[in-house]
Formats: C-alpha cells, sequence, structure tokens
C-alpha cells in the first residue's frame, strides 16, 4: 500500500519503534567553547562564564522541546559541556578558584534549564599542571556542593600512555567523593568519569567536555535505542552475519534521526551541527537493556563465555550502520554498559553470572568500561586506583576511550543493593579482593606509549 | 505532515479526524488505513503551515482523545531521514 510520499510500512515501523520499542535520542548536548572567558581574577572569569552561557545556551532547551515536539521524536536530556575547567583558571591556580568556576557552572546550568552540565574537567595523561591540581583537589567540594556539575579526568592516551601519579590522584578523590556525599549513598562519585583517550565532543553525562580542537559552540547528540535494536535481534533469524545486517539497519535509522534532530536544533540556534554519538544508552525501563539484547542474540546470560563476542559484534554493526548513516560520527560511539542504570545487567551482577572481570574485559570491545559499577565503601583506595590503570592500560594498548565510574558506596557489604532513583537506576555491590596493588601503584610514574602508537 | 492514529476500529474514525485536520485549514494530501498488531492503524499525508502545527495537533489529540486512540503528528522529514538513503 502506498501513499503519496511514503510507504505505510514506512510509518509503521517509525510509530513501533518511536511508541513501542521506546527510541528517544537520549541527549541534545551543546558543546561551548570558554575560553574567551578567563579574566583577570575568579570572579571575573565566572561571571563572563554565566553571562557567555547564558548568551549561547538561553533558548536551547526551548528550541530542543520544539524541535522534538515537531518531529515526534522524544529527546530524554538536554546538556551542556564546556571546556576544561582547568584551562580556565589562568593566573589562579588554586582548589579555591576551581570550586567558585564549578559553582558558576552549577548556577548557569539552573540558568538555562539543564540538568547537568559537564566539563569540571583535567587533561592529565601525560602532565599535570597547578590548574590540573587544584581541578583534581576541588573535585569532591564541587560534587557534593553543586547539583549539575559533572565532571572527568582524563588520566590516559594512546600517544601519552598513562599518568599513573594522576591514576592515584583521582582514585583518592573518588573516595573522598563517596565519601562527601555518604547520605546519598556517595552519588556524587556517579558524576565523576576518569577516562583513557577522552573525545571532546562526547554528548554523554558525566564525561561530557567541549574540547580545545572543537569551535566556539556545537550541537552534539547521543542516540539511545537498546530496545529497538533489541526488537531488530528478536525478528532475525538465521546466521551472525544477517545478524549484523539486522543491527546495521535499524542504527541506521537511530542515527539519522539523531542527525535530523541535531541538525535542526543546530540550524535554529544559528550553530554548527557536531556529531552524533551512535552508542545505545540504557535506561532502567523494562527490555531498555544492553544486556537484553546479548540475551537476544543468544547468549543464555549475559556475562557468560560469548559475551565479549557478541558485544564486539554488536559495536560493529551499530558503528558501520551508524557512519552509513551520518558521515560526522563522534563521541564515544560504541556501547554503554552501565551496570546500575541497566536494570538486567544489574540482575546479572546481582546473580553473579556477570563479573567485574567480565565487564572489565567488556572495555576493549564497548565506549568505555567499568560504568556505574558499585563497590564496598571500605575498598582500598590502591584497588581502586588499580581499577583505573586496568581499564587505561586497555584503552592505551587498543586505542581506544576507556573509563572508570565507580562509586564505593559508604557503609556498604558485597551484596548489598542501593537505589541511586531516575536513570542512575539501582547497583548490587560487587565483590572485591582484599588483596591490593598499593605497592606497585605507589611507585608512581608513567606507564609509557605503547610501540605501536608511534606511527609517524 | 504525517498523522498516525491508532487504536481499536470503531465507526466515525475517518470523519472525526479529517473534521479535525479541516477546522485549522489543512488539506488531506493522502490517507489510507492499515494494521499494526491487532489495532486499526489511520495514516493521513496533509498539507499545512508549519505555524499552524500546534493548531493541528491539538485539533487531531483531541478527536483522538474522543474516539479512544493514540495519534501522532510529525513533520514529514522524520520518515525521509530514517527511510531513505
Amino acid at each position: 500500500m502506498i501513499l503519496l510520499k511514503f510507504e505505510s510500512e514506512e510509518i509503521l515501523e517509525t510509530f513501533k519503534m518511536l511508541h513501542m520499542e521506546s527510541l528517544d535520542i537520549r541527549t541534545v548536548t551543546l558543546g561551548i567553547n570558554l575560553l574567551d572567558c578567563i579574566g583577570g581574577n575568579t570572579r571575573e572569569t565566572s561571571a563572563n562564564i554565566k553571562r557567555k552561557i547564558r548568551k549561547i545556551a538561553d533558548n536551547f532547551v526551548e528550541t530542543v522541546n520544539s524541535v522534538s515536539n515537531e518531529f515526534g521524536v522524544p529527546v530524554t536530556n538536554r546538556r551542556i559541556a564546556v571546556t576544561p575547567t582547568s584551562l580556565l583558571l589562568g593566573g589562579s591556580p588554586t582548589p579555591g578558584s576551581a570550586a567558585n568556576i564549578g559553582r558558576a557552572l552549577d548556577e548557569s546550568a539552573k540558568n538555562v534549564k539543564v540538568d547537568f552540565i559537564g566539563g569540571f574537567a583535567a587533561l592529565v595523561e601525560k602532565g599535570i599542571t597547578k590548574a590540573d591540581v587544584a581541578v583534581m583537589d576541588a573535585i569532591p567540594t564541587v560534587l557534593s556542593r553543586t547539583s549539575r556539575v559533572c565532571s572527568c579526568v582524563n588520566v590516559a592516551s594512546t600517544r601519552a600512555g598513562v599518568n599513573i601519579d594522576a591514576v592515584n590522584i583521582m582514585a583518592r578523590k573518588i573516595k573522598e567523593t563517596a565519601e562527601r556525599t555518604r547520605s546519598r549513598n556517595g552519588i556524587g562519585c556517579a558524576k565523576l568519569v576518569v577516562f583513557c583517550n577522552a573525545p571532546g565532543d562526547n554528548p554523554f553525562m558525566a564525561g561530557a567536555f567541549h574540547g580545545v580542537e572543537e569551535g566556539e559552540a556545537t550541537v552534539n547528540v547521543g542516540i539511545s535505542g537498546p530496545s529497538v535494536i533489541r526488537a531488530a535481534v528478536e525478528n532475525c533469524d538465521g546466521s551472525i552475519d544477517k545478524l549484523s545486517d539486522c543491527i546495521k539497519r535499524a542504527a541506521f535509522k537511530m542515527t539519522r534521526a539523531g542527525e535530523l534532530i541535531g541538525r535542526e536544533v543546530a540550524n535554529r540556534l544559528g550553530l554548527k551541527f557536531g556529531t552524533v554519538d551512535t552508542s545505545i544508552a540504557p535506561t532502567t525501563a523494562k527490555g531498555d537493556s544492553v544486556a537484553d539484547v546479548v540475551e537476544s542474540m543468544g547468549i543464555e546470560r549475559c556475562g557468560v563465555s560469548g559475551t565479549t563476542a557478541a558485544v564486539a559484534m554488536l559495536v560493529d554493526s551499530l558503528k558501520k550502520g551508524g557512519m552509513m548513516a551520518c558521515t560526522r560520527i563522534g563521541g564515544l560511539s560504541g556501547t554503554f554498559i552501565p551496570v546500575s542504570e541497566d536494570s538486567k545487567m544489574n540482575e546479572r551482577v546481582k546473580e553473579r553470572t556477570m563479573s567485574l572481570q567480565k565487564l572489565e574485559a567488556l572495555t576493549s570491545v564497548c565506549s568505555v568500561g567499568l560504568d556505574m559499577v558499585c563497590v564496598p565503601g571500605d575498598t582500598d583506595e590502591s584497588v581502586i586506583a588499580g581499577m583505573i590503570a586496568d581499564e587505561a592500560a586497555i584503552g592505551v594498548v587498543n586505542d581506544k576511550s576507556t573509563a572508570v565510574r565507580v562509586i564505593p558506596v559508604p557503609g556498604k557489604k558485597a551484596g548489598q543493593t542501593v537505589n541511586f532513583g531516575g536513570l542512575l537506576g539501582k547497583g548490587t555491590i560487587v565483590n572485591v579482593t582484599k588483596w591490593k596493588p598499593a605497592k606497585f601503584l605507589a611507585r608512581g610514574g608513567h606507564i609509557s606509549r605503547t610501540i605501536r602508537s608511534a606511527k609517524n | 505532515m504525517v498523522i498516525t492514529a491508532v487504536g481499536n476500529d470503531r465507526v466515525g474514525i475517518v470523519a472525526k479526524i479529517s473534521n479535525a485536520i479541516a477546522s485549522v485549514g489543512a488539506n488531506i494530501e493522502d490517507l489510507t488505513s492499515s494494521r499494526l498488531e491487532d489495532k486499526f492503524v489511520m495514516l493521513i499525508v496533509c498539507d499545512v503551515r508549519s505555524k499552524k502545527f500546534d493548531e493541528l495537533k491539538r485539533a487531531v489529540t483531541s478527536a483522538g482523545e474522543k474516539l479512544k486512540m493514540s495519534v501522532v503528528v510529525q513533520r514529514e522529514e522524520i520518515f525521509k531521514a530514517m527511510h531513505r538513503v
């Protein structure tokens, strides 16, 4: 049956994806350069930041809402990413100044009605400046005293190797942040990501920031859609090649929807469109789960042998479908496996079919790595540093982004659960070894770049 | 614009939705029906000035509520983007 412009099957498929398979645009993120806000002192810089964000983003939320309404595509989050704070401290590289900028970012987010602003960040993969130290020192204060600021620190890269000194500092800051938000189960750590190879156009929180290589202001989009991919997988018989093809087709459509929304928002705001991040990102809603996608492929329980291969195929297919759909693919473009945010994944962690070790293995094939993983509150700082170092090593050697967003939940032991609420979901505290990598990491220094990375 | 109305089949669906569309001065370019699982689906492509989008959406959503149908109004570019290479 053919309508004048579209086949009815095309309209019905879109209706199903949007209304029965929960397709949404997970985030439209406005990246803003703040380098021109640096003033003679922190007060001046803060005022400039607030003025600039209001000027550029005043109509941002309203515009995204209009575009979402007109195209009938839900947009879950509207967010802002800014230049890493460590680059904004100018002649005042102190934790107090960094905290003041954090407060200005929080106020700016409130002013323009976005729920999160990312970029309280430092890039320390090679060396650590005074300003980087100031930002890292201020992280526990900022994440406990603000509600909308997200923070990330890049401690490793394929070109620089792993900065173990920075890894150790960040393990300490994670513990401090958990303690400072003790009354809320250490929720401050949900807003803190430690990265390897962090991209400057990632639209997803908590790791979004506006890289120095980016333009003045750009609109980046993150798609969603585990449910859509699960439906595509469930309706697909045949070989793994066929399965990959089904995922590619669904990814193509999702990416196209994301690009359309992003370009329209950018156009209406008079800004540049940046990239689409093709990562699928789960929610706590039943079925909107990456673990469900894996199990739909024929893995009896997500986490058992075969899971890494299945996720590798999934990510490869998402990328290929996404790249066919849109030339401007960016950010992390893999798949997220945040444990507490994915109800099925958390279920598998609870029943111990998914382990910390398997999550680490999945790092080698997905967007990031140990994401929204809850560990006992008394986990030793060096064990957390070891987790970060392991993830960073995988990222350095495999030339990919990896990250750790781990929550040492104060007062909780392995096997207990914690409810963060909303999209952050419920997490089961995983068992962590009592054996420590403390002496190795206390040596400090650098794990240098690989020979393979010296490409010239 | 593309209007998708989904619900149980009953008397008066075409009449009531069409009336709502006409009430804002929109012209129906094509109309067809289909089924989605066990539900009746009506698909309409209509031409309306973009300024009247909200008015059209209110009118057909209200008609849909009376018919106990779920009604979605979307700009057609979304279908072009998702389904055409």
